[in-house]
This record gives structure tokens, sequence and C-alpha cells, in this order.
């Protein structure tokens, strides 16, 4: 686990450069017949592309966000992101699958019964930012410190001490497609809540508010 | 020392207030779509490899069959002996199980100090007065429940406390309510083990104080020990419902309104009426192929203007 990094979850939101660098060194093993199997590296993306693209999360980018070009920009795509949380939490936007959400969102004990269930955290050697709970707890944090009333007062003692800035919506919307949405986390976990169920709703929160998605 | 009366008066009404208040608020929840995940506790043949009426041809038409039975067991194991986190996190069970049992018995204590008050003041029995067959065994087990579950959370709380602060695992997502509400258990704990052994012997003034509650009889209490507990049982029933405790109450809704809900949508039925209801709400979000100002029916059935054209 690289930790050299985030020594908490609000470094997350301040890190300047990446938040982890990848090493295929640190997977996992294969079982037979792929023991010896070496990954290559992950191709870097070019200097160009880093320039434009977003990728501050893991060096990678799914979304090819593109990166804002001013500040303003960025408070901009803040601000809607917050607005599209809320229409998350709204029973008109998101009768679909609120229950379930709300449920999930204010009743997850961090117990980490999920965490061993997830092919994704256990097979990148334990990269903390890829923990089924990862997602699930920035945005909880975000929802008590941004929309809750008082949660910019209580918010260290409630523990969503959290800056909401454009990198943060950034690596949490890459963070979203880091995850294969197959539930094992759900399954595992003995009070019922559903991280793939989060993290599928942060796709759609970025998707029906920012536009922002994956190209099929 | 009718502030103490009222102080414990006022905490029980507002923990009942906000525990109502936040089932209200799951169990209202608008209709939401399902996405499924087996196995299903209730579903009589398939239960074992995942499987589901779905399997059955024109399963619609069919009566539905549920094993209530099965459904009961897993509520069972899982709620007495936490059997999910047995099975993935057999290191914190080890202390969530003694220190979730010790609250399941220290709470049936309660109920049962509360029986034995009742009792009382119907002049029906009196239990500390060691009468007959009865009363003997209602004082028995208040005294062996309530050490026994006492000893319980005490053990497993340190343990989770320790657990917390030393496995890497928590270092991320430990905040200082998750401290908090170990710790004010724990303190809870020691002060009713001080009272027992200092002024409550066999929780008999516990069983005065309700009493004396249930009859708005405002006695004075003589003893400090006694007082600061009651205070301190007062603070945690108003601090308790705005933590996440109240997974106690919302573990039900989670596996019966989402995990195990499988009702299907039959035509005419009431899924399908509530269903309707909700493709009426107004959809507001921004971008293009959402068609904000629409309604759900009408965003599901028309395309976004530019793949219209």
């Amino acid at each position: 686990m690289k930790e050299d990094k985030m020594k908490s979850i609000k470094d997350f939101t301040k890190i300047k450069d990446q938040v982890t660098h990848l090493n295929p060194a640190e997977y996992i093993k294969l079982p037979f017949p792929y023991e010896d199997w070496v990954d290559k590296p992950i191709k870097e993306l070019t200097d160009d592309q880093k320039n434009r693209i977003e990728h501050s999360l893991d060096g990678l980018s799914a979304m090819e966000l593109p990166k804002p070009e001013t500040e303003e920009e960025k408070e901009e795509l803040v601000a809607k992101f917050l607005t599209g949380l809320k229409k998350l939490l709204s029973k008109e936007d998101n009768w679909i699958l609120l229950q379930p959400l709300l449920l999930s969102m204010e009743n997850c004990v961090k117990c980490q019964s999920c965490s061993d269930e997830c092919p994704v955290y256990i097979a990148s050697g334990r990269e903390e930012i890829y923990r089924p709970i990862f997602r699930g707890e920035i945005l909880r944090r975000i929802i008590n410190k941004y929309l809750k009333p008082g949660g910019k007062i209580f918010n260290k003692i409630s523990g969503s001490d959290i800056d909401l800035n454009w990198e943060t919506i950034a690596r949490l919307a890459e963070l979203s497609y880091r995850c294969t949405l197959c539930r094992r986390c759900a399954q595992a976990c003995p009070i019922g809540v559903d991280n793939g169920l989060i993290t599928r709703e942060i796709r759609k929160l970025l998707s029906q508010e920012l536009g922002l998605n994956v190209e099929d | 020392m009718i502030a103490l009366y009222l102080l414990t008066y006022f905490s029980i009404l507002v923990f009942f207030l906000l525990v109502i208040s936040k089932i209200f608020k799951y169990a209202t929840a608008p209709i939401h779509v399902r996405w499924e995940l087996y196995p299903v506790a209730h579903e009589p043949k398939r239960s074992k490899y995942g499987g589901s009426y779905f399997e059955e041809a024109e399963y619609w038409k069919k009566k539905r069959q549920k094993n209530h039975i099965a459904e009961l067991w897993a509520m069972f194991e899982e709620i007495i002996f936490l059997k999910g986190v047995f099975l993935h996190n057999k290191k914190l069970w080890v202390f969530s199980f003694p220190f979730h049992f010790g609250l399941y018995l220290i709470t049936g204590v309660t109920a049962l100090i509360f029986l034995s008050a009742i009792l009382d003041i119907f002049s029906i029995s009196s239990l500390y007065t060691i009468q007959g067959g009865s009363e003997i065994f209602l004082f028995s087990l208040i005294n062996i429940l309530g050490y026994a579950g006492l000893a319980l959370t005490f053990i497993g709380t340190i343990g989770l406390l320790i657990h917390r602060m030393t496995d890497n695992k928590f270092k991320f997502y430990n905040t200082p309510m998750e401290f908090i509400n170990l710790f004010f258990i724990l303190i809870l704990v020691i002060s009713v083990f001080l009272t027992l052994i200092y002024s409550n012997p066999s929780f008999i003034m516990s069983k005065e104080f309700v009493k004396n509650l249930l009859t708005f009889n405002f006695l004075a209490i003589p003893n400090t020990l006694f007082i600061v507990h009651i205070i301190l049982i007062s603070l945690f029933l108003l601090y308790f419902p705005i933590t996440r405790m109240m997974h106690l109450f919302a573990k039900y809704f989670l596996y019966h309104n989402v995990r195990w809900e499988d009702e299907p949508n039959v035509k005419g039925g009431k899924l399908e009426k509530k269903v309707k209801e909700a493709l009426n709400f107004g959809v507001s979000w921004s971008a293009p192929h959402i068609q904000a100002g629409k309604t759900w029916a009408e965003v599901a059935t028309t395309l976004p203007e530019k793949e219209g054209k």
C-alpha cells in the first residue's frame, strides 16, 4: 500500500500532482498458469496529453476530462457538481435509487468487511484509493460539509473535514471508473451498504448534471 | 432533583422522536428501481445458488411463494451472531460480537427493569421481596443478564477501540465520532458497574428510579454516583440518533426494502401504481441528453432534441 503522499483523506483534495503512482510490481501474483506473467508498465500519457487531460488520480485517464483553463471555469464546475449532488439526493430527480443511496451513505460504519472482496483493490496491491469505501467516503464528506446544515462548523468532529475543489471532483470522477460495479462489496457488507451503488450514483451525477462520462 | 427527572423525560422523548423521524424518512422514501443482488433469503427454491423466481416461465401469472422461516433464520444469524462480519472480517468479529451481544443483553435488562417496575406499581409482585418462584426468576434474570451484558460490552468496546486505533486499514477513515461513540459506551458501562458496586446493588435503585419516572413521583436520589449515571444515560439517548449507531434501525430497510426486496412489478399491482406516480416527477438534471423540464415518463419516451432530429 502506498502511503507516501496521502496521509489522510483530506490530502486527496490537496495533493498538487498525482495522488498515487501505480507500480505493476505491487499487483497480486496471478494463479497458475500465469504465475510468471509480468504486466507491461502502463504507458504514460504524453506531455501534450498531460497538459490537456486530468490525470492527477493515478496517472491514467478513463474519462479524458479536459483541464479547466481558468479559476472561474473551475469554480463553475464545482458549483455545478454541488447542484448535481443536491439533485442526486432529491426525490424528484433521483427517485430511481434514492432510498438505497441514502441508506448506504448514512449507515456505513467503515468496518472494512468489504475491502478484501474487491478485485480492483486486491489486484492493485491494496492501493488505498481503490478501497471500496474510499469513493463513498469522499462523497459522504462533501455532502456532510457542503450540503448539511452546520456542516462547515461541525465537519471536523463529524469526520467530514474535506475541501471541495475541481481537483477533488476530477479525481472522484476518474475513481468512479476504477470500479467494475461487480458489487462483491455490497454482497459482503454486514449492514447491507452498497458501495457499488454509490459509485454508480457518482457516475450518474457527473453524466446527468455535468455531461461528463466515458465514451462507449 | 426534578431537573434530573425532566432531563430523563426530555432525552427519552427526543430519542424516540428522532428515531421515529429517521424511520419515517426511510420508510416513506419513494419507490426505487431494483438492482438485483442474490441470493435473497426468502427465495424458496433457489436461494442456495443465488437463483430466483425469474427462472420460472410466466412467473407473473403464478402465486408468489416466500420462505419466511429461511428469512427469519437469516435475520437471526445476522442480528445475533453478526454472520456477515464473521464471514468477511473475523478479526473484527472477535470484538464486534461480544460488543453487540452485550448491548442486546443490556437492552433486554432495561426492558426487564421496566417490567419489574410496572409489576411493582400494580402490586402484581414485589420483585425484590423474594416471595415466590416468578420473583426469584425475574430477579435472577436481571442480575445474570445485566452483569453478562456489561462484561461483554466492556470487553468488546475495549477491543474495538484498540482494533480501530492500531489497524492500518482504519487509518484513513477513523473520525472523532467513531471514538466518541465507543468511549461514550465505555464510560456508560463503567458508570453502571460503579453504581452496582457502590449504590445500586442488583439494579434496585434503577428499578426505583424507573418506578418514579412512570408514576411522576420525583423523589430525591440520595446518591451522586447514580445521579451522574442517569445524566450520562440521558445524554447518550440524545446523542445516539445523530450518529451512525442508527444502523441498528437502518439495517432493517437495507435488507427488507433493498437487498431482499424482490416483489415483481405486475400489471395493475401496487408497484405499478407507485412507479407511475414516480414517472410523473419533474426532471431538472442539466445535461442536454436528460431533457430538463420534462417528466420522467416524457424523458423515457422521447429523444433529446439533437438525437430526435
